[in-house]
This record gives structure tokens, sequence and C-alpha cells, in this order.
């Protein structure tokens, strides 16, 4: 009991702390790397991922530990873990990639897979022109290589 | 001194372009960035530090490296900055490498028109094996693929392929010329030696007094050889007119039958045709194909002699309408024709 009840404190990199307790913090694969290694320390600084992020991971964490620790996990404790998911992920663009680079970062595999699921959604069926304007990525090609490029995947837009 | 301060910001520009791109390149331009970045040299200059970042954006312009956006505020200098825009840039990448198998064939094809990077990701034939992993789990039995790539086996076999582009004939018009005959009964009217590319340029200008009908017909864009008929003929309706037709190779003495003696059995006076067909030889190499009719037809006058029972022939055209429409298909049916 003791041991669930650790409290960790987790930096963010404007050195903001926020407090979690050990499970939620072992979501983090990183952190239960560190803690694994015997990196002891109460207080671990996440300098790559700021604090709103880092509020929204935890948050994200906490979720998934409290329904995963509910005994006899019901039917309806999954789907409402799928309708929180499905509401957590639906944000703009920017915040996230930066969830998805920190779920990368901080190794949390279940919001890694629904951030990129939730990516790949968003990519279905659009045309180059929509997906650069969609994530404000620059065009590169000049339109003689871009032609080329077209021409090579002139295949995937037959019917 | 304001103003000095301005001319100093302008004149640093000036001297980092020249110096990067004209002298040193790229390399150069990025040890230059490491060091301004890791020793905060632009301290000394006394530079505020919006003027340091757009000094630095116009050198990651110069090197080409699209300057991530800063993931977080640091205040413990620029070096850590620099240091997390570079991580950042391999994040994108990260991201992309996870985002990509989950993907469907066709939308990776069109990740790879967004830019180069993506490009370059989606180029790796991993995410291309996940894919043809999906359709044929058997081709993945073998250690590698049975095109050279996984992206060429997706690319060429995941669709099925509706537009054709032939490959380029490998005859041409240059290359050919046709032995037209045409008799009335058994007297011949007409004689041509035809070299391939007067089929090919047709009759221009067309001659006046060519019914309207007609002047639709020839401008219809499915490929026909028409050649004038010098010198013009008549042939009477009430005779058994008929037609032979060879086609032989100036680049390697070979010829090839395309119509034995056709009658026009059939005179189609509203379109001022008279047509004669015949099924084609095609080479042993085809056994299969069959059913392909060669076709002949005179041209002739808007004219009274129709009711006077004699057609005024100015022209005569040869065409496969049953299966090529184009220049490129009439000429590898050409070559599909049973050559001695």
């Amino acid at each position: 009991m003791s041991e669930s009840n650790k409290k960790i404190s987790l930096i963010s990199s404007e050195g903001e702390a926020f407090e979690v307790s050990e499970a939620v913090a072992r979501e983090f694969e990183i952190v239960a790397h560190m803690l694994e290694d015997g990196c002891s320390g109460s207080s671990i600084p996440i300098t790559t991922v700021d604090s709103n992020i880092l509020g929204k991971v935890i948050e994200y964490c906490t979720k998934h530990v409290e329904v995963g620790n509910v005994e006899g996990n019901s039917e309806k404790a999954e789907k409402d873990l799928e309708e929180f998911d499905k509401r957590f992920i639906a944000v703009e663009m920017n915040t996230l990639f930066s969830l998805i680079l920190a779920a990368n970062y901080l190794n949390v595999k279940g919001l890694l897979n629904i951030g990129c699921q939730k990516v790949a959604d968003t990519i279905k069926d659009m045309k180059p022109e929509e997906v650069r304007s969609i994530f404000n990525i620059e065009n590169d090609y000049t339109p003689a290589e871009e032609e080329v490029v077209r021409k090579e995947n002139e295949w995937a837009f037959q019917p | 001194m304001h103003k000095l301060k301005i001319v100093n910001f302008k004149n640093i520009i000036v001297f980092i372009k020249i110096l990067l791109v004209k002298t040193c390149g790229k390399y150069f331009s990025l040890i230059f960035l490491i060091f301004f970045r890791f020793t905060d040299a632009f301290a000394c200059f006394r530079l505020p530090l919006i003027s340091q970042e757009k000094i630095f954006s116009r050198i990651y312009k110069i090197i080409q490296i699209q300057p991530p956006q800063i993931l977080c505020k640091n205040q413990s200098g620029s070096v850590l900055i620099f240091v997390e825009q570079h991580c950042l840039k391999m994040f994108t990448e990260e991201v992309l490498k996870n985002v990509f198998p989950l993907l469907e064939g066709e939308d990776l094809a069109a990740c790879m028109g967004v830019c180069k990077q993506w490009r370059h990701i989606a180029k790796d034939d991993f995410y291309w094996k996940c894919q043809c992993a999906k359709k044929w789990p058997s081709v993945c039995k073998r250690t590698k693929p049975p095109t050279g790539t996984y992206y060429k086996m997706f690319q060429t076999f995941s669709k099925r392929r509706l537009n054709r582009t032939l490959p380029p004939p490998r005859l041409s018009f240059e290359n050919l010329e046709f032995f037209v005959d045409i008799w009335s009964e058994d007297k011949p009217v007409y004689s041509g030696l035809i070299p391939g590319l007067a089929m090919e340029t047709g009759i221009k200008p067309l001659p006046s007094g060519i019914s309207n009908v007609l002047r639709t017909h020839l401008a219809k864009p499915d490929y026909k050889m028409v050649v004038p008929a010098e010198p013009r003929f008549t042939v009477p309706l009430n005779q058994t007119v008929s037609v032979s037709m060879l086609v032989g190779r100036n680049d390697s003495d070979k010829v090839a039958r395309i119509i034995n003696r056709s009658v026009f059995e059939y005179i189609d006076r509203s379109s001022y045709r008279a047509l004669a067909f015949e099924y084609l030889d095609l080479s042993p190499y085809y056994p299969f194909v069959s059913g392909i009719r060669a076709w002949v037809s005179l041209l002739f006058m808007d004219a009274e002699d129709i009711n006077d029972g004699v057609l005024d022939v100015f022209g005569i055209q040869l065409d496969f309408c049953d299966v090529a429409e184009t220049k490129e298909e009439v000429l590898w049916l050409l070559d599909m024709l049973d050559w001695k």
C-alpha cells in the first residue's frame, strides 16, 4: 500500500513541478527505467516537455492507471476509457504533435498509439496539398520535381 | 547610436551571406551557426534577442535547414534551444515513422508528394512491406520481395491498371509503305505505292465539294489513315469494286497483308463512303487474338453523279476502328501482323 502511495515530482521544462503517484509516473517508461536503474530522488526533470503538455500526459496516464486498478475490468469501463481517449486526442494539430513527441520521448505507448492513429486518420484520403496546409509544411519541391513525384504516384489515385 | 545599430545589423547579414554562400558553403555555415549558438557571440554586438533570432533564421534558410519551432523557452541560454531544435527535427521524423505504418498505401503515396523529408522517409521499403503484408501475406514469406522492392510490388499490382499507357511503338510510319490496288470487276482503277508518311499526313487541305458529313467524320479524333486518290477515279455503282492492301517495311524487307481483295459491299450514301473489311492475319506469336478487322473506305464527292450511278472517289481511308483509336495503337497493331 505504501508503495503505491509514494509521490514523485515531475518537473516540466519551465521548472513547474507536477506531483504524481509512482504508479502514474511508471506509465512513463522512461521514468520507470530511471526508477529501476536506481535513479532515486523524488523529483525527475522532464526538460523537453512544457507544463501544458506534461499536464495533459499526466492526465492521460492517471486516467489509465485508475481504470486499470478497478477490479474485474468491466466492459463499461473499457468503453469509457475509449471515450476518454477519443475526447483526449480531439485537440488541434500543434497540441497533437506536441503530445506525440512527448509520448515518444517519455515512451508512453498507449498515448503514442492513439496520437499516431489520429494523425493517420487525419491524413487519410488527403491530397499532398491538403496535408501541407494542415501541418503547415513548406513545399520544397520545384514544379518539375513535384510533377515527377506526382507521375510516380499516379497509380495510387486511380479508382 | 540607434541608427548605427541598424546599419550594423544589415552589414552583419550581408557579411554572413557573402561569407557563407559565396565562399564556404553549407558546412562552414553549419559550423558558424554552432559556434554562435554555443558561444553566444552575438551578445557582444548587444543585439536584442529578436534580432539574433532573425539572423539565425536567415542562416537556417541559407543552409536549408527548416528552423523547427522552439518546443520550450529556455532562460539558460541559446545553446540548449539549439540542441532542442535539432532534437525536435529528429522527433518529427520519429512521429512520421510511427504514423506511416498505420496508413493505407494510397495515403502513403500521397505523403510522398508533401515534401522532400516526407518522401525520403516514406520511400523506406519497410512501410511498403507493411502494405504488401496486409494485401498479400504470402509474399512476405519470401526473404526478399519478388520484384526487387516491396514498393514496386505494391505500386504495380495493388490496383487494376485501367488506362495503361502503351510503350512507344517499335514501328514508325517513316519505315512503312503501303501497296494499294483497287479493281472495278477485273479492271484496275487505282494502284498506288503510298509512303507511310503520306498515310500519316492525310488529305490537307480537303478539296472543295465534300459533304459536311464527311468533313465531320474526317475531323473526328479516332485515328485513321487517309490518302488522296491520285489520280482521282470513278467507279460505277453497278459493278463489283474490290481492294487489296499490303504493307511493307523498308527497314527489314518484310511485307504483311492487310486486305486480300475485299469487296466494297456496303455503300453508305448518307456518309459518302463505301466500305470494305477483312479480318487481319496476325503473327502466330499472338495466337489468342482474333476478330480484328481492317477497314478500307472509299471517300466520294458530294456530287450529282451519285444519282447517275457513278462514285467520284477523292480519297482512300484505312482504319482499325474495332480496336485501335490512336496512332500508337495503330502502329502496335501493324507490328502484330504476320510479317514475312
